[in-house]
């Protein structure tokens, strides 16, 4: 099983190379390629093809492209991402290029033997299966999409690799509420994303920590939602990892995809929280029973928790007129567009102040490209305004002043509700101001 | 035309860390020699320029280069963004060992001169007390250097946006914070927010903050005598983090004994339990066991039944502490306030990990990140750390 970007328009191959860039630079760079055309038809293929080299697990970006400017820079670029210490990639992603349509080549059945024949100075890839593939027809306008799920396809076992994961999954659940719900394309790119990240997450991510502990390997464990990481490991390197792979991404494809189906792809909370359980599933069916408990979700789990408790929150804060006031929140690791969508569609909410930390620095520049995404896309009713304010998190006492600073300079009657959430040194903080200023507060 | 540069102000090592990896104590990215504010001024020579008086701002790094510096070098190469200026240092030949571009030149000198003056101890002074109230916004700060400029004024802006919504009445570190950062990113911007502010910082302060122990112990006093119950809720730890629950209970410790020092009032302690930290309960039960107090453990699988046990805990007892190591179940949290709110209570939440500034400039890093927590001697640290390490709340 391996994955293919399939993109012919060339814009959309313009601005979708450009945001690869610009994420897996983690915004060092915003990356500004050639608007000329070249001189036929463009034409960009991107497979992502998972591999064992000895017992290490891989994966293998291979490029095909024909007829688009800049194209090689595009590629100089991710090559050289895998050794900059501020990029999020993945430094186990080899890239390889085809500089031409290779039809023959891109088929399943002979991508294997394409590999063992490119490789002239790299070790021998052993242990590909390509029986099927996943392919993604990139459309304009849902380009940038596509590209946060390549990024965090391309991202380390990280803390930042696993918080991009969680942000494309929970952003291409967004996609659907803005795009025509009936076009079938859009549905089985979603499903297909979200298959991906979650077999990147489930049996990926556990293969890397078979080799890279310490550090790294904590963020993982910590991460994942296995209650026992170690017997997740142990079983995945005993088993045939690439069918593992695949039997998951095929079974977790169709259970999504059936969700997404059940008229629940207007309601993005509904549909995340189905999704979450849905995965679930099909990793106690499928991968190790014993190391999922079954409580926690690591793309969409979230949202489980805030639709449990969405009641209690509309209590909170709906009775307030939130609409023709501020809400305000935190920004967490876990904070996409889908969350502003949620306050939006659930409190009616149209005025947000969000308070970030510095360790979410990228996931705030993040949240504000696609939230300026969803303004220009739908109706003006469903538009919302957020402002976005630093404030510490390390020094809870430094953190209570700072959010007392803020707080108590603002009108109090423009602050409708305050959803306190996030590490407990900045939650706890928010709690206590909204309750000394008789502010609605609910910890999340 | 002709150009003038004047240097407004250096910033002494600015210390870069890494944000996804801050739990993990982490060493920094990059620790240059420091940052320069710079403005550039046309000098008006002709009629024709008389228009032409526009100045701008801008900053760069400074890094004083010594002969075994190789690696940062590379580094520099791999981050990209950050413009460097390299001083000379003649007593050192590593400009002939350095195979790379380099700025020797009349800026480079008169940089060296102005980077000599500022790393009096006067002029840090005041950064250290700055930085060691809280560094995490000036590492925001630097990390944006980094970022590309579109991203870059995004922060700047948030920052700027910070500013406006401080009051007057915030505290003078908080307002000192973000007026420094406000007015880093406002050179990295090319933006005015503000006239001869710089020059202001230079003067060393002589504000000394409160440290925790005279604020837990004013708190302390403010409760007065009776019966106290501390709930302790630790962050739940996976299995393998032996160092991690060592450090738990080192911090109990270190916080208990001294609550039993200024209050000489009979004490309870009951560490919380809840889901798969039961265990973990147990085991810093145990650890505070040598400070012959009453300690318990409250525990349970279910919320509800948790909730009331502690409920039902707290109306034994006339005042209430609450000890919150980093973290917990914000479900729990959320309830126990409001039984607690009829009580004398005090909220105290710790943080694992802070940034410390270092004493010594020249020997030793300025900045690392650290925990307080390890092997300290309990007085020592609570009069050490500075208020803003701990969040010590009445309600």
């Amino acid at each position: 099983m391996f994955l293919e970007f399939e993109i012919t328009d060339n814009e959309a191959i313009r601005n979708f190379t450009e945001n690869v860039i610009t994420y897996l630079s983690s915004l060092t760079l915003k990356a500004s390629f050639s608007k000329k055309k070249g001189r036929g038809d463009p034409y960009l293929k991107i497979a992502i093809v998972p591999a064992i080299i000895d017992k290490v697990a891989i994966k293998e970006i291979i490029v095909s492209y024909k007829n688009i400017k800049e194209i090689e820079r595009f590629i100089d670029m991710l090559r050289y991402f895998r050794f900059n210490r501020l990029s999020v990639m993945s430094e186990s992603v080899i890239v390889r290029k085809f500089p031409s349509i290779m039809t023959e080549v891109w088929s399943p059945s002979a991508l294997a033997s394409a590999h063992i024949s490119l490789k002239k100075l790299l070790p021998v890839v052993r242990n590909v299966v390509c029986r099927r593939k996943f392919s993604f027809n990139v459309k304009r306008s849902a380009e940038k999409f596509h590209a946060l799920l390549l990024a965090s396809l391309l991202s380390g076992g990280h803390r930042r690799g696993i918080s991009l994961r969680q942000l494309a999954a929970q952003n291409l659940i967004t996609l659907l509420a803005i795009s025509n719900s009936s076009d079938e394309a859009i549905v089985n790119n979603v499903a297909k994303g979200l298959a991906a990240l979650a077999a990147d997450v489930y049996v990926w991510l556990p293969r890397l920590y078979f080799i890279k502990r310490g550090v790294f390997g904590s963020e993982i464990h910590y991460s994942l939602a296995t209650s026992d990481l170690d017997s997740l490991v142990e079983y995945l390197s005993k088993q045939e990892f690439i069918e593992r792979y695949t039997e998951f991404l095929e079974i977790t494809y169709e259970e999504i995809k059936n969700a997404i189906s059940s008229s629940l792809k207007d309601n993005p909370l509904k549909l995340a929280s189905e999704i979450a359980n849905k995965i679930g599933d099909c990793l106690r069916k499928t991968v190790c029973f014993e190391a999922f408990s079954g409580k926690r979700e690591t793309l969409l789990g979230y949202y489980r928790m805030v639709k449990g408790r969405l009641e209690e929150i509309k209590g909170t804060c709906s009775n307030r007129d939130v609409a023709n006031g501020k809400l305000v929140t935190v920004l967490t690791e876990q904070t996409s567009l889908l969350f502003i969508v949620t306050l939006v569609r659930e409190l009616k909410t149209k005025d947000i102040i969000l308070l970030y930390t510095p360790q979410v620095l990228y996931e705030r520049l993040l949240l504000e490209d696609f939230v300026n995404y969803w303004n220009n896309n739908v109706s003006r009713e469903s538009q919302v305004t957020v402002d976005y304010i630093p404030v510490p998190a390390l020094d809870p006492g430094a953190t209570y002043d700072f959010i007392n600073a803020i707080l108590s300079k603002m009108n109090k009657d423009t602050i409708k509700c305050i959803i306190a959430r996030g590490p407990m040194s900045l939650a706890l903080p928010l709690t206590l101001v909204a309750k000394k200023n008789g502010i609605q507060e609910v910890m999340l | 035309m002709k150009f003038e540069l004047r240097i407004d102000r250096i910033v002494p090592s600015p210390t870069i860390f890494p944000y996804d990896m801050t739990y993990s104590y982490s060493d920094s990215i990059r620790e240059y020699d420091g940052l320069a504010l710079v403005t550039i001024e046309p000098i008006v020579k002709d009629v024709k320029d008389e228009e032409k008086t526009d100045m701008w701002k801008t900053l760069f790094f400074i890094e004083h280069l010594s002969g075994d510096e190789t690696s940062k070098k590379i580094v520099d190469l791999a981050l990209g963004n950050p413009e460097i200026v390299f001083l000379s240092d003649e007593k050192n030949n590593a400009s002939k060992r350095m195979n790379m571009l380099m700025h020797f030149n009349v800026l480079s000198k008169r940089l060296s001169e102005e980077f000599a003056r500022y790393a009096e101890k006067a002029f840090l002074s005041k950064y250290k007390r700055l930085w060691n109230y809280n560094y995490e916004l000036h590492n925001l700060a630097f990390h944006t250097l980094l970022l590309a400029e579109s991203y870059r004024k995004k922060i700047a802006y948030d920052v700027l946006k910070l500013r406006e919504k401080i009051g007057t009445n915030a505290p003078i570190e908080v307002r000192e914070t973000v007026k420094d950062i406000a007015e880093i990113l406002a050179y990295a911007i090319n933006e005015n927010i503000s006239k001869n502010t710089t020059r202001n910082f230079n003067k060393p302060d002589k504000v000394k903050s409160p440290t925790v122990g005279k604020i837990l112990e004013d708190k302390l006093k403010e409760m007065g005598h009776g019966k106290f119950l501390i709930l302790v809720f630790p962050q739940m730890l996976r299995r393998e983090a032996i160092k991690r629950l060592k450090m738990q209970i080192n911090t109990l410790r270190i916080l208990i004994k001294f609550i039993i020092s200024k209050t000489c009032s009979p004490i309870s302690v009951r560490v919380i339990g809840y889901d798969i930290s039961k265990e973990q309960a147990k085991h810093i039960a145990w650890g505070i066991k040598c400070l012959n107090i009453d300690s318990e453990v409250l525990i349970s699988d279910n919320l509800e039944n948790l909730l009331s046990k502690i409920s039902e805990k707290i109306k034994e007892y006339d005042k209430v502490i609450i000890i919150i190591l980093q973290d917990y179940n914000k479900n729990v949290i959320s309830k126990m306030m409001d039984y607690v709110v009829s009580k004398t209570a005090l909220i105290i939440v710790t943080s694992e990990i802070t940034y410390s500034v270092s004493e010594s400039y020249t020997k030793e890093r300025l900045v690392k990140a650290y925990s307080p927590w390890f092997n300290e001697d309990s007085e020592k640290i609570l009069e050490k750390l500075d208020r803003s390490k701990i969040l010590i709340y009445s309600i």
